[in-house]
């Protein structure tokens, strides 16, 4: 369109008002910096607040601190899949008194394991009497951030300190697709932005949600955390067509370690000041490994020594869970599966105890 | 783009848009072709097929309003006239109430000992309709009576009926007040700006801020009022008079700054109705903009004010039963336009009865504790899903049962009455006035801070607006 046309129709005052207006939009800006500064000084911000399947784990934590030395997180696989009582018996065997708990949460990220299992580590400086062993069971293929859906949810607001944006951005690496590194980036900024102002803060504060009925198929003392769900039809569907396309054999794909599994490990040991705590990373399997089945080094460099990874996604090497009546949906185990997982994850962990001194010294 | 409410930020950067290309455009005339295109995205936003709705409606009432305005015969105008109403009023009927009178004669059958089938209908509610129906219907009756000179062209009108800030939850900016302020190219004062500014985040305020974030703990005593303790039961019931308060009066206030930040004015909507001291006068202050239509196109066409008493109280039961309709398609509603019907008779004959001394304060101050608890006594019938459910809270709500044992916490209960002081602190001492007068580095400072609380305040899962419904 020629310019005089242009210039006929449609004028730039308005945009040289706003650009003379400037600073009085930086008077704004420092309006509501400032005060949401101060309000993010005055609201309480710990875990529990905002979230309540967050806050659930924690209380049965909390509720049970005395006594508790072991504990697994991560997401959803390990909410259906970790069973602490067959885990804690199958140790027993092996001569290793524990007693663990399903802190894991449906959802779960990287940045929540990391948040729970530093309140678990802090929790363990008020054991009476150490144990021989203390275990921090973290799960190796979580997602990094909620899914975008819940980027307003009070759970993401809540967590993404500046710290946790840091932790965040440490998942990042270039064998990732230039989308997924900047993808995740910009979710944990995001958060990280809706935290530092305190979106929804104030409200949740004023307006506290009355709880729901706790979790109880969760909390019961042989479930300790565990979630036990009845079979869905959609989900034995979903099984049964997993195991229909399943290959002669999984192609096997190469899994690359990115900083923040490193730094995840040395984040939660500093937490608490307790010597000889023990991280082990397992990886939980999911029906998607029959297809691809995901290859990962056997050790994580931590801050105190190696980390064993435990890589149960390789239906070659653990064909026993890769049994379609072992499955909830193709993504979770039921219960008779998180048994047959809570066994083998027990006898690695077992194993790996007994050839690693330093491993059973706990509290020393 | 999924539909946008006020509320989100997606509405906030779409405004800003339309405001930034408005305020570039240099003719008046493309500024309104601009503002109406925008108001065609916003509602198209909700459901792409009920924009063509939206304009063969108002295209047909351009249409009959040009030929009433020709025509010197009164059966010709007439005719058309109806014309206007039945269209109108039959596309409300259809979207809106069709389900609820076929429910209504199905269990009128039913209870007679006849057995209707029932028809499964999946008719959506396009959103805004009793709003915008109303609006185009007294486009064509005040053309009628001789009290409006029709738009000069067919975009001056598609303009006014869909003009985006007022669409979907009004306030009913009739065309008679409005059409008049599209012959001139619009300008805004810097002080303007300030108040419209103001405005919009008082009504941001009331709605996200409050609105929304008192809405769950209603739902809950609503959705199971036999769980509930009298106290929650009469917490839950003071709530829910805040909760649609600030809700639908936030909406009003967002829409008239939204309108006034383009030069156009909407008619006001809201006068502190809860500090009303007779029915009467909270008519005056409720939904300013729906009571003064349906006083103008009903209760007048009814007759009005007659020389025979009786006469006039049944005008003025018809009109609020026809209002309680309008609100929604179900006799608890139209029980609730009946209630205030009642009331507004009552107001009358006391009146007439009592001395005129009303600027006493004992009379005063009993005026209001009359009304503000008949009107959320009120309020449970329009909120409740059944009249079993709206039994129960009154029985609660007037202390004669005790109820189950849930409870709320007690600080909701001193907040509705907290809210209502500073209501009139901020009315008496002129709060907003005194904020938009600051110097402009302090208001443009305080501006920051408030929004920075209204932030941390913000529910977060978004609700829609409780009046997008009617």
């Amino acid at each position: 369109m020629p310019r005089a046309i242009v210039a006929q129709h449609w004028s730039f005052r308005p945009l040289e008002r706003l650009f003379r207006r400037a600073p009085l939009l930086g008077w704004t800006v420092a309006g509501f910096i400032v005060t949401a500064g101060v309000l993010h000084a005055a609201l309480p911000a710990p875990l529990q607040l905002y979230a309540q399947p967050r806050s659930e784990k924690l209380a049965m934590l909390q509720s049970r601190r005395a006594t508790v030395n072991a504990a697994a997180f991560g997401s959803s696989r390990v909410h259906n899949g970790f069973d602490p009582s067959v885990f804690n018996a199958t140790l027993g065997h092996y001569g290793y008194a524990m007693t663990s708990l399903n802190l894991a949460i449906y959802g779960g990220s990287q940045t929540e394991q990391r948040a729970l299992a530093r309140d678990f580590a802090a929790h363990l400086v008020a054991l009476a009497s150490p144990p021989r062993v203390c275990l921090v069971l973290l799960e190796l293929n979580a997602g990094l951030n909620f899914q975008t859906t819940n980027l307003f949810h009070p759970r993401n607001i809540n967590l993404y300190d500046l710290d946790t944006v840091l932790f965040a951005l440490r998942f990042s690496g270039d064998s990732l697709g230039l989308v997924r590194r900047f993808g995740r980036a910009g979710i944990a900024l995001a958060s990280g932005v809706l935290h530092l102002t305190n979106v929804g803060m104030l409200g949740e504060t004023l307006f506290e949600p009355v709880p729901e009925a706790p979790g109880e198929r969760e909390t019961r003392d042989a479930l300790l955390g565990l979630l036990s769900e009845d079979p869905v039809p959609a989900g034995l569907a979903g099984v049964r067509h997993a195991f229909e396309m399943r290959p002669d054999e999984a192609a096997a794909e190469t899994v690359p370690i990115l900083p923040g599994n490193r730094q995840i490990v040395a984040d939660i040991a500093s937490a608490a000041d307790v010597s000889n705590l023990q991280f082990v990373y397992f990886v939980t399997p999911t029906l998607d490994d029959l297809m691809r089945a995901p290859l990962y080094p056997d050790s994580i460099n931590g801050p105190d020594g190696p980390v064993p990874v435990f890589n149960f996604a390789l239906p070659s090497k653990y064909p026993q869970l890769f049994q379609e009546t072992l499955w909830w949906d193709p993504g979770h185990l039921n219960r008779a599966g998180a048994a047959v997982f809570s066994r083998l994850l027990a006898a690695e962990v077992g194993a790996w105890i007994a050839k690693t001194p330093r491993a059973s010294r706990c509290g020393d | 783009m999924t539909d946008v409410l006020f509320t989100e930020f997606r509405f906030l950067v779409f405004f800003a848009a339309v405001l930034f290309v408005y305020w570039s455009l240099r003719s008046n005339s493309h500024r309104k072709t601009f503002l109406l295109l925008a108001s065609y995205v916003f509602y198209g936003s909700w459901d792409w097929r009920f924009v063509a709705m939206l304009f063969l409606l108002s295209a047909g009432d351009y249409l009959f309003a040009r030929r009433i305005d020709a025509s010197e015969n009164p059966s010709t105008r007439r005719a058309y006239v109806i014309a206007s109403i039945t269209m109108n009023l039959g596309v409300l009927g259809v979207f809106k109430y069709c389900n609820f009178f076929i429910d209504s004669a199905v269990s009128l059958a039913d209870a007679l000992g006849a057995s209707l089938s029932r028809p499964a209908l999946q008719i959506v509610l396009p959103v805004g309709i009793s709003f915008f129906t109303f609006q185009s219907l007294s486009y064509t009756l005040d053309v009628y009576r001789r009290q409006l000179e029709p738009a000069h062209n067919l975009r001056d009108y598609l303009f006014v009926a869909s003009f985006f800030p007022q669409l979907v939850a009004g306030p009913i900016t009739r065309p008679a007040f409005f059409l008049p302020q599209l012959v001139d190219i619009r300008t805004v004062r810097a002080d303007e700006v300030r108040w419209f500014l103001v405005m919009f985040l008082i009504g941001y305020l009331k709605k996200s801020g409050i609105a929304d974030n008192i809405a769950p703990f209603v739902d809950r005593v609503f959705e199971n009022s036999s769980a509930f303790d009298a106290a929650a039961s009469l917490t839950a019931t003071w709530l829910y008079a805040v909760q649609i308060y600030c809700d639908f009066s936030g909406y009003s206030d967002m829409a008239i700054a939204a309108a006034g930040l383009m030069g156009y004015r909407l008619v006001q909507n809201f006068d502190a109705p809860y500090l009303s001291t007779s029915i009467q006068d909270f008519w005056r202050r409720w939904h300013i903009s729906l009571s003064t239509w349906i006083r103008d196109y009903i209760y007048l066409s009814l007759g009005g004010r007659s020389r025979h008493r009786l006469v006039t109280y049944r005008n003025l039961l018809v009109t609020m039963l026809a209002g309680g309709l309008w609100h929604g398609a179900a006799w608890t509603f139209v029980a609730w336009g009946g209630l205030h019907g009642c009331a507004l008779i009552a107001d009358r004959e006391t009146k007439r009865w009592l001395p005129a001394d009303r600027g006493s304060a004992l009379r005063q101050c009993t005026g209001w504790f009359l009304t503000i608890n008949f009107v959320c006594l009120a309020w449970i019938l329009f909120r409740a899903p059944s009249f079993a459910t709206a039994l129960t809270m009154i029985e609660r709500y007037l202390m004669l049962d005790a109820g189950g044992p849930g409870s709320l916490p007690s600080w909701l209960t001193v907040l509705p009455p907290a809210l209502l002081l500073i209501q009139y602190a901020a009315r008496r001492w002129r709060w907003a006035e005194k904020a938009a007068l600051l110097d402009e580095r302090g208001f443009a400072f305080a501006y920051g801070a408030a929004w920075a609380f209204i932030v941390a305040l913000l529910p977060l899962a978004h609700r829609p607006f409780i009046y997008f419904q009617f």
